[in-house]
């Protein structure tokens, strides 16, 4: 690559490059330099990335709608004198994504008792996992709990 | 601090004759360091906006498409008339354009990243809508960085020539001055909003020493965009390292004075809380302060 001495003439307009000339612009390139090469290539394969990426999304999504499963932790069961916190981990295995999900449970004690908790959750996309924790009065291994998605909406 | 002395380092090797291969290089570090300033200038804003994260969740893949195609066409033509490289042709423009658009991808994702609101367990449909979505302002920001900064690497700050006449107080009351009144500019655009308390409250120690260093490092490349005085004035303001520490001073309470104002904070809120809301808005209170000493 050959390089030459010039000073390249400003070329847009407004004239945000004027004529001033800082040191280093002295030594200009009439073809691209190794460094403007180095980073021209980098800003495309990063650009090719992003494309590639979002085309394998969309040629993979199969349109499922979205399938709920909440798995509860039941061996992370946390006891003090606030009550029984009890974490769950909810997944989305459908192509579609969903927001304002919320999520139930529902424990029945052995006297009878039932105590119902629910947290939402903004968004859920496909094959996102991610947590939550409901909070009960009394020991949820005790009774009979039930634990499930109630109610999405599609954005 | 030390990503601070660096970029200092090799802004003062810049001023040593090298071969040419180094200057293109150095050339390159320059153009880009405007690209990534002018972007974060532009589109901070919108970083700290919930709904663009909330876009970015459930967006489709051929809409994403679309968002980068635009991203292309618009920065091709900002490329054509601004730019973020000092020379320029028709064939640099669509270099600068593609350079753009990943200056927008790439800051999205640091930002979002620091943020907390890009994770490690996040899927790839949920990283790419939050991160495309943010990178048309973004990469916007990058293309006219020449009209932010001007292309000569010399001081570019409309006040260069009276603040050289001002005493060495005035001229720190000015910098003062300037950096409260970009604060307050782009902070009081956030300040207001629900985001402030809800990306403190996901925030971890580690995140809180990335939005301090990150914000550290963002004003110092403002500063360098903007270029450095040669000849510089006495006073605290008029040295880089000391710039860019007393100002991320001033915009921290320049933060902590506008959430106090919106009634975000209270006296008497947890430490933790309000240090850590106001290192949140600390961020844009930066880049607004560091974009106000260069224009005032």
């Amino acid at each position: 690559m050959t390089q030459s001495r010039a000073i390249l003439p400003a070329t847009k307009s407004g004239d945000a490059r004027g004529p001033e000339v800082h040191e280093t612009e002295l030594i200009a390139s009439e073809s691209r330099s190794i460094a403007e090469w180095t980073t021209l290539g980098i800003s495309v394969s990063i650009v090719l990335i992003f494309l590639g990426v979002i085309t394998w999304l969309q040629v993979t999504s199969n349109g499922m709608p979205a399938i709920i499963s909440v798995e509860q932790k039941i061996e992370h069961i946390r006891h003090d004198e606030t009550g029984y916190y009890l974490p769950v981990t909810v997944r989305n295995d459908g192509a579609q994504t969903i927001e304002d999900v919320r999520i139930q449970a529902s424990l029945t004690t052995p006297d009878g008792t039932t105590e119902t908790r629910e947290f939402p959750i903004d968004f859920l996309v496909r094959d996102e996992i991610t947590g939550g924790t409901f909070v009960f009065n009394h020991d949820p291994t005790d009774g009979d709990l039930v634990v499930n998605a109630a109610s999405y909406r599609v954005p | 601090m030390q990503l601070a002395y660096v970029l200092h380092w090799i802004c003062r090797f810049g001023s040593v004759r090298r071969p040419p291969g180094l200057v293109a290089w150095k050339n390159e570090l320059n153009d880009f360091i405007r690209a990534f300033s002018g972007a974060y200038i532009f589109g901070v804003p919108l970083l700290f906006t919930m709904e663009m994260w909330w876009i970015g969740d459930y967006i489709s893949p051929y809409r994403l498409m679309i968002f980068l195609g635009t991203a292309l066409v618009a920065n091709l033509g900002l490329t054509w008339v601004a730019g973020f490289k000092r020379q320029s042709t028709f064939a640099t423009s669509i270099d600068e354009a593609i350079d753009a658009v990943a200056v927008g991808l790439i800051s999205g994702f640091i930002m979002l990243v620091i943020l907390n609101q890009v994770r490690l367990g996040d899927t790839a449909e949920s990283v790419l809508g939050k991160v495309v979505v943010q990178a048309i302002p973004l990469s916007i920001g990058a293309s006219v960085a020449n009209q932010v900064f001007g292309t000569t690497g010399k001081k570019q700050r409309q006040g260069e020539g009276t603040a050289l006449r001002l005493s060495p107080a005035k001229a720190f009351l000015s910098d003062v001055g300037a950096t409260v009144i970009g604060g307050i500019f782009i902070g009081f655009s956030v300040a207001p909003t629900d985001e402030v308390p809800v990306l403190a409250a996901s925030l971890e120690y580690r995140h809180l020493m990335a939005l301090i260093g990150f914000s550290l490092v963002i004003s110092y490349g403002i500063i360098f965009a903007g270029g450095f005085r040669a000849d510089q004035p006495p006073g605290l303001f008029q040295r880089p390292v000391t710039e860019t520490i007393l100002a991320y001073i001033v915009s921290l309470l320049v933060a902590f004075g506008s959430l106090y104002l919106f009634g975000q904070i209270d006296l008497g809120n947890p430490p933790l809380s309000i240090i850590q809301q106001t290192v949140v808005l600390g961020v844009p209170t930066t880049v607004g302060g560091a974009a106000g000493r260069l224009v005032i």
